[in-house]
């Protein structure tokens, strides 16, 4: 029979740790707290959603900030005492069935005096601020009002305050029906006239069911950050909205509003996709399957020219043309220049292939695949050729001829043993399922070393292994084709997905191995039965050491546990 | 602007083949659409007893609109819509329901806190669009380009008028229409278990990442990673902004519910499956009441295997709903089937338990004699080696059981198995499964309609003993490749009306005496 989740006790569970954690082998136990930390115990209501950790009053002590379903509380640290858990200092309760809410330092007080400061979107309709005074939430401020936006079911963090134009005051955007409406803050704290701009917001919904019985019914909606950068070389952020049926580009004005109404330049996807052809079965081309992408584009926003002002690159199927990007816009009355390729292109992108400064256009194709390939491939192994043309950049233009060809071997197994190691990694994920979730949590507590420390908790114990958790080196920012082993004198290359299914292995709890044959350095015992406990660690203080959550139960009643605030 | 071209072919096509059978003569109109014809519906907009066509669309210009295509006398659609109505940006979804005195449905809009009236014989809002009643729906915010369409209302207590089934933000409501279009609250009730300890409701599997993508700096990227799950998952965080950071991510849902027959009345019932205080899954029966009521507690709770599908239907042909779950182990498929003993199940003892070995199994049950009495239709996919190798095929099976004797549901063997081959040249066939809900001669036993390997929409008998005929007895020659196809009675004379999608173009296929 099969429950929703295993119930296995962590009893169970730390067999596996055995070998590396001998019984009586911990070198320091400590019923209190750890080593320089300071215990405070908690018991939170159990509506909280979650924590934030600010500084609300500006004391250099960081805060905490609760968010429950209808509220929104302050526990403010003290140097003494730390925290006093028993109620919060200050709350504000929201009247509205659609909040969202964040946080900012960059707005002011009814005096005039910035302050830390709760926004919200309160139903859609209005934006109202509550500044934190003399340790409370004031009165609420309104920003806005006769607004038509949304900020999702229930009470949801919406990171609507944003500097948009670099003048280090924070402007709101509020989300629509498929736009965001952009407020522009002025020096008197006046709002520009909203702009529109289009917005790539997912929704995914199910209200019914038919017959299947396992399935929710709800929402889910998830809004892209709006991306900003100065794409003109004028020093101020210009703002890039892309949607499925639109790529809009709105530069900075000099003076006046900030953003134009209307998008300094647009390019219309589906008038693209209408000049392309919709697909239509009846005119594929079964000896040529890949043809297909014949049907496709894409657009670079990029400079080639190396004036600092992105220029434009518009792929449709095997023609590339190049827009010469301006100082006010896009020069879309001509392209600078046409690429033609024959065969089925892929994709193209940018990327100094020389090492001369400048970034050359690499053009993928890939072989023709036919009906009868992917039948025979359904029960034996098979290969595509995928093929990189590098045009060099020479300036203005790039080369009319390319310079290099790469060819990548993809090699893969038959859709037979496919679906044999899908079911594989599937039932290697069921077992993964079955494994009992140990709490971790690499952090610096000890300050040993030039490693992390890592916290296990166990068995009604924190236990804490110094100097043991090595940080795996942050992959390099220029990397280039690096799955491929990329090099600049070789042309050919090979990805075997049989070796990489093969290889295919899935851990839970792989901290538990670096510290395998270890004992503990430091253990705290805890006083309370984990129901569904957990680690977390926070910087609360100014010093070098973590302060750390640790959690004991999340019930019906409250929330329990304890928080080990470092002690400088 | 859109682009409608209209090939009215209001033809009269006569079948061919067997003459045993009596002709079937069906009016052709195609549509082409400028895009795939994602989402149709077959209602009566204008009360002639004919179903209308009606298209939800989209357009960059006009946004979400319905585009309502009024059936003629002789079967046929005009070539252009003779409705459009539009759909409000607020809007989230729709259903379908005769609630005023004019002939012909009308439209029901849910937005997210109200719920409204529009009939689509007026051509706007004003004067037309009339408040129902207020309810916070489960989803807060409309899709710019969909719409979704609720399926057919149910009559909950047998007054003729339809009753809307709606999921809230904490709970359902049942709304019981009544005259004037008037709907009351009639009953609350929550799919989420609340008698269980938050620290006791389990976490769900462990969370994994996938990341699969070809880019610059990595080249090909194939990656899983698994993360426990806890409770406290991002509950500690720091406030600062990142700007990687989504600028808003809600969710909200909660378990399903469905209004079925699970008992010998005519009064429908409801059922959902939720976390039982023991931890397993758990199914629960609201049973509604003569009176037209329901219980504050579901009737029957039962625990359930919640691994594989879980699906209902009528499987014994006694008009109360059964549960058939499905579970698949490699290409390795059991099949359980739990009968309904009274609005109350045994899902610790199968009444009957099918194996079968191969791809994409799909499970079905299908009155064929129109007699009540069902039958099993099962297919699934093979992939032969040796076949691969040599002519480079795959092979669909479709297995018909009657029911059975000595206490099983059906029988432990088919009574009838039909392999069909199809290669590279015969791709076309593949494009849909093999149809046994369609009654396309009228003989008042159904036919299997499928696609043949050259994209022939065709008809085959099948026999008393479930033996599916060698050849067609009826044929139509679609002018562009079916994608795929759909059965449904669209001018209410008991024959079977046929919808074929294309690429960008529809067909709709009406019977004619």
């Amino acid at each position: 029979m099969k429950r929703f989740s295993r119930h296995l006790t962590l009893k169970v569970a730390s067999l596996f740790l055995l070998g590396a954690l001998p019984a009586q082998g911990f070198s320091q136990t400590n019923s209190e707290s750890l080593e320089n930390y300071q215990r405070l115990d908690f018991e939170l209501p159990a509506d909280i959603d979650r924590l934030l950790i600010v500084d609300a009053n500006q004391d250099g002590l960081a805060d905490i900030l609760s968010i429950t379903e209808t509220a929104i509380g302050l526990y403010f640290q003290t140097s003494d005492t730390g925290f006093d858990f028993t109620q919060a200092s200050t709350s504000v309760t929201f009247q509205g069935r659609n909040v969202g809410w964040d946080l900012s330092d960059n707005y002011v007080d009814s005096d005039g005096i910035t302050r830390f400061s709760l926004l919200a979107l309160i139903d859609g309709n209005r934006v109202l601020q509550w500044p934190i005074v003399a340790g409370q939430f004031s009165e609420p401020i309104e920003l806005l009002d006769g607004l038509n936006g949304f900020s999702g079911s229930g009470i949801n963090r919406l990171r609507f305050s944003q500097d948009l134009n670099n003048d280090n005051r924070e402007d709101l955007i509020i989300p629509n029906a498929g736009t965001l409406q952009l407020f522009i803050r002025n020096e008197d704290n006046q709002y520009q006239s909203a702009i529109s701009v289009l917005s790539d917001i997912r929704n995914f919904t199910t209200l019914f069911i038919q017959d299947s019985l396992e399935r929710d019914v709800g929402q889910t909606i998830s809004i892209p950050s709006i991306e900003l950068r100065d794409v003109n070389n004028d020093g101020r952020p210009d703002l890039i909205s892309e949607t499925d049926e639109r790529f809009d580009v709105s530069l900075a004005n000099a003076s006046g509003d900030y953003f134009p109404q209307m998008p300094t330049y647009s390019v219309d996807r589906v008038e693209i996709r209408e000049r392309l052809g919709n697909f239509d079965f009846d005119q594929l081309d079964f000896a040529n399957l890949t043809g297909i992408l014949a049907l496709t584009h894409e657009e670079l926003l990029q400079d080639v020219d190396g004036d600092n002002i992105d220029d434009f690159i518009l792929r449709e199927g095997g023609k590339v043309s190049l827009f010469a990007g301006t100082a006010t816009g896009m020069d879309f009355s001509q392209p600078k220049q046409v690429l033609r390729s024959g065969g089925n292109v892929l994709t193209v992108f940018l990327h100094d292939e020389d090492g001369d400064g400048r970034k050359d256009l690499w053009l993928w194709r890939v072989e023709p695949v036919s009906v009868g390939d992917i039948f025979l491939w359904l029960a034996i192994s098979g290969s595509i050729n995928v093929e990189a043309f590098v045009y060099r950049n020479e300036g203005e233009t790039f080369a009319r001829r390319p310079a290099r060809q790469l060819t990548v071997a993809l090699k893969f197994p038959s859709a037979v043993r496919m679906l044999s190691s899908v079911i594989d990694i599937r039932e290697q994920a069921e077992n993964v399922r079955e494994q009992a979730h140990i709490p971790t949590l690499v952090a610096n507590i000890s300050g040993i070393g030039d490693a992390q420390d890592l916290l296990v908790l166990l068995d009604q114990q924190v236990q804490v292994f110094h100097n043991s958790i090595t940080p795996e080196p942050a992959l390099a920012e220029d990397r280039f084709l690096a799955s491929l082993n990329y090099s600049q004198t070789r042309d050919d290359y090979e990805i075997d997905i049989r070796r990489i299914i093969d290889e295919f292995e899935i851990e839970l709890n792989s901290e538990l191995r670096q510290v395998q044959g270890r004992s503990a350095d430091q253990s705290l015992d805890l006083e309370h039965t984990l129901r569904n406990g957990d680690l977390m660690s926070a910087a609360l203080n100014a010093d070098e050491l973590d302060d750390l959550f640790i959690f004991y139960e999340r019930g019906e009643d409250s929330i329990t546990g304890t928080l080990l605030l470092s002690k400088p | 602007m859109h682009r409608f071209v209209l090939f009215s072919l209001s033809t009269l096509l006569l079948s061919y083949g067997s003459n045993a059978f009596a002709q079937a003569n069906f009016t052709a109109t195609q549509l082409s659409l400028d895009e795939w014809p994602e989402s149709l519906y077959f209602e009566d907009m204008d009360g002639d007893s004919r179903k209308d066509l009606i298209l939800p669309r989209w357009q960059q210009n006009t946004g979400r609109e319905l585009q309502i295509y009024l059936q003629q006398a002789n079967g046929s659609f005009p070539d252009r819509p003779s409705r459009l109505v539009e759909i409000k940006p607020e809007i989230i979804a729709i259903a379908f329901a005769d609630l005023r005195p004019e002939p012909g449905q009308e439209l029901i809009l849910i937005a997210a806190n109200a719920v409204f009236s529009l009939s689509s014989a007026i051509a706007s809002y004003t004067d037309n669009l009339k408040p129902l009643f207020e309810w916070d729906l489960v989803a807060a915010v409309p899709d710019r380009r969909d719409v979704h369409v609720f399926p057919a209302l149910t009559d909950f207590n047998g007054d003729g008028l339809v009753d809307l089934l709606l999921p809230g933000i904490k709970d359902y409501g049942l709304f019981l229409g009544g005259d004037d279009e008037s709907f009351s609250l009639a009953y609350r009730f929550n799919t989420v278990n609340e008698d269980l300890d938050p620290s006791e409701v389990p976490l769900g599997s462990a969370r994994f990442n996938t990341d699969l993508s070809i880019n610059e700096r990595d080249g090909i990227v194939l990656r899983v990673s698994a993360r426990g799950r806890s409770a406290f998952d991002d509950f500690v965080s720091d406030w600062t902004h990142n700007e990687q950071e989504e600028l808003l991510r809600s969710r909200q849902w909660r378990p399903s519910a469905v209004s079925r027959h699970l008992n010998a009345d005519s009064r429908p019932d409801l059922v959902f499956m939720n976390i039982g205080n023991d931890l397993y899954g758990q199914i629960n029966i609201l049973v509604q009441d003569n009176a037209g009521g329901f219980a504050a507690q579901p009737q029957w709770q039962g625990p359930i295997d919640t691994r594989g599908d879980i699906r209902l239907m009528d499987i014994n042909g006694d008009a109360q709903i059964d549960v058939v779950r499905t579970l698949d182990r490699s290409n390795e498929w059991d099949v359980q089937f739990f009968l309904n003993k009274g609005a109350s199940f045994d899902f610790q003892a199968p009444d009957q338990v099918m194996k079968f070995s191969g791809y994409d199994l799909d499970v079905s049950v299908v009155d064929i004699e129109n007699n009540g009495r069902r039958q099993l239709s099962v297919s699934y996919y093979t992939i032969p080696v040796i076949n691969a190798v040599r002519n480079a095929s795959i092979v669909r099976s479709q297995l018909l059981f009657q029911q059975g004797g000595n206490g099983q549901v059906f029988n432990s063997r088919p009574d009838f198995k039909l392999d069909q081959n199809f290669s590279a040249d015969t791709l076309r066939g593949l494009s849909s499964q093999m149809n046994l809900q369609a009654d396309v001669d009228n003989d008042g036993t159904n036919d299997a309609v499928y696609v043949t390997d050259d994209g022939t929409l065709a008809a085959k008998s099948i026999g008393a003993d479930l033996r599916i005929a060698d050849t067609p007895f009826w044929q139509y020659v679609p002018e562009r490749s079916i994608m795929n196809f759909g059965v449904e009675d669209i001018n209410a004379d008991g024959v079977s009306d046929f919808f074929l999608r294309h690429s960008s173009a529809l067909t709709v296929l009406v019977s004619q005496p």
